[in-house]
């Protein structure tokens, strides 16, 4: 079983938790202005330093995998989006149980990161160090006392640590607070992305909530900054729904309704579609009035999200999908 | 590149400079820049000032300029941190509200590694005096003479 599909903290929260370390080699441009040669050295480099823990990982060559297992790798957050496309010599080492991931020679020589079903900073925090710790045991990464770790953006440099977490709030959302949500996470130093990082939507009332201050904070302020403005997140969220739950309108209430009954019985299903009606078959559940798997959910959306569902049509992947939730939710 | 003033000319003298966070440069052809001068807030407003050559200010080690950074939104390597560290600082205090580093010093660089790198870029800007030195203090560290 993967570990997005395990039972995490927080679950009627968030999808899952991940650290991510940005680190660079000395004596290296970074792969901004690198040449593919350098680019194949900084990768040999890596090999070596891995070569205790090699076993446990397998590596993905970005030149070598076709564009339909760059595509499940993006899907899982394992892999950037466009990490394939690059003159650049890149890979990924990928733990069996797809809980870390090491890119090689994305925006910075190397990029740690580490994955947790549910609210879990701490695990993945921890898991992330240690691999740290293993690489600068063997490689010299770039450091100043003044900057600290040299990154090649300085948006990223200091600690190089970016802790973040998927969250679904659909109740601040339908109530309008968005905007708050926003302002709040800003002022703490924090910031709230849509699911596959910068730039991106949030469908479904999925964000991704990240510290993006990196520099003159230590990885432990970072870390109970995001857990202390997490946790009020999570209370307003609660405090809605149980205003929801008692005073639910009939609108949202058709709302949920049709969107548990369409998971289970339409016949084409689009993945915006299915972001959507998650959210609110989700809701539905966690405020009791309607009854429907949140745990096999949360597992469908991976693997029926539109590379992971195989490599089809666009319409065979929305009448397969329809088939699978059919099929796995219907019992 | 046609000087930026009497369009004709090659543009041979290149300048530029950063004030208040705000980068600017200027390609103009010897003659214009004899003619004129320049230095300071606007180009063609000081045109009466002596003239001034100024050398560009790049990374010593990847010879990169601060229009690499415009253009990508990233450094080109690790020691362009040092070199454009004047307005590097005022950019990261706007985006990061701080410019040093805090905590986890476990990868600083020892004094040694500090030295040598001083000494490289010594050697790239041709202070032979400050390179002697260095090498002295490296040596010294090293258990040397």
């Amino acid at each position: 079983m993967s570990w997005y599909s395990t039972k995490g903290n927080k679950d009627e929260f968030v999808f899952s938790t991940r650290a991510r370390l940005a680190r660079n080699i000395t004596g290296f441009k970074f792969p901004s202005a690198m040449t593919p040669e350098e680019s194949n050295s900084v990768l040999s480099e890596v090999i070596d330093a891995l070569e205790p823990i090699i076993s446990e990982y397998e590596m993905y060559d970005m030149a070598e995998i076709t564009p339909q297992k760059a595509g499940e790798l993006t899907e899982k957050h394992l892999i950037s989006p466009n990490f394939k496309n690059s003159t650049l010599k890149r890979a990924a080492f990928i733990s069996k149980d797809e809980t870390v991931s090491i890119m090689v020679n994305e925006e910075d020589h190397v990029r740690i990161q580490c994955f947790s079903a549910g609210l879990n900073p701490k695990e993945v925090l921890d898991k992330a160090n240690k691999i740290d710790i293993l690489l600068r045991e063997r490689l010299k990464f770039a450091f100043s006392e003044k900057y600290g770790y040299l990154t090649s953006c300085p948006t990223n440099c200091g600690t190089g640590l970016r802790l973040s977490a998927m969250v679904h709030l659909p109740a601040l959302t339908l109530s309008g607070a968005e905007g708050r949500l926003l302002r709040e996470s800003a002022k703490q130093g924090m910031t709230v992305r849509g699911m596959y990082g910068e730039g991106s939507k949030a469908p479904g009332h999925i964000y991704q909530i990240s510290n993006q201050v990196t520099l003159g904070v230590t990885a432990n302020d970072i870390y109970e900054k995001f857990c202390n403005l997490l946790q009020s997140i999570f209370d307003a969220e609660q405090s809605i729904r149980d205003n929801i739950k008692k005073n639910i309108s009939p609108e949202l209430y058709d709302k949920i309704y049709r969107a548990a009954a369409c998971l289970k019985g339409a016949y084409l299903m689009s993945s915006s579609e299915f972001l959507s009606l998650q959210s609110f078959a989700r809701l539905g559940s966690y405020i009791g009035i309607c009854d429907i798997d949140v745990e096999k959910l949360k597992k469908l959306w991976i693997e029926t999200s539109p590379c992971n569902i195989g490599d089809l049509t666009p319409q065979e992947r929305d009448t397969k999908r329809a088939e699978i939730l059919r099929r796995e939710l219907a019992s | 590149m046609l000087c930026q003033r009497c369009k004709t000319n090659m543009a041979t003298v290149h300048y530029s400079e950063t004030v208040n966070g705000e980068h600017r440069e200027y390609y103009l052809c010897p003659s214009c820049a004899a003619m004129e001068g320049f230095a300071g807030d606007s180009l063609f407003s000081l045109f009466s000032m002596p003239y001034k050559t100024t050398q560009k200010l790049h990374c010593p080690t990847c010879g990169s300029t601060l229009d690499f950074y415009d253009t990508h939104g990233r450094f080109a390597c690790p020691d362009c941190y040092n070199a454009f560290s004047d307005s590097l600082d005022q950019m990261l205090l706007k985006m990061q509200g701080a410019d040093r580093h805090k905590g986890d010093m476990s990868s600083a660089p020892s004094e040694i590694d500090t030295l040598k790198t001083k000494l490289k870029q010594a050697i790239e800007v041709e202070n032979f005096e400050e390179a002697a030195r260095l090498r002295d203090e490296i040596k010294k560290l090293e258990g040397g003479e």
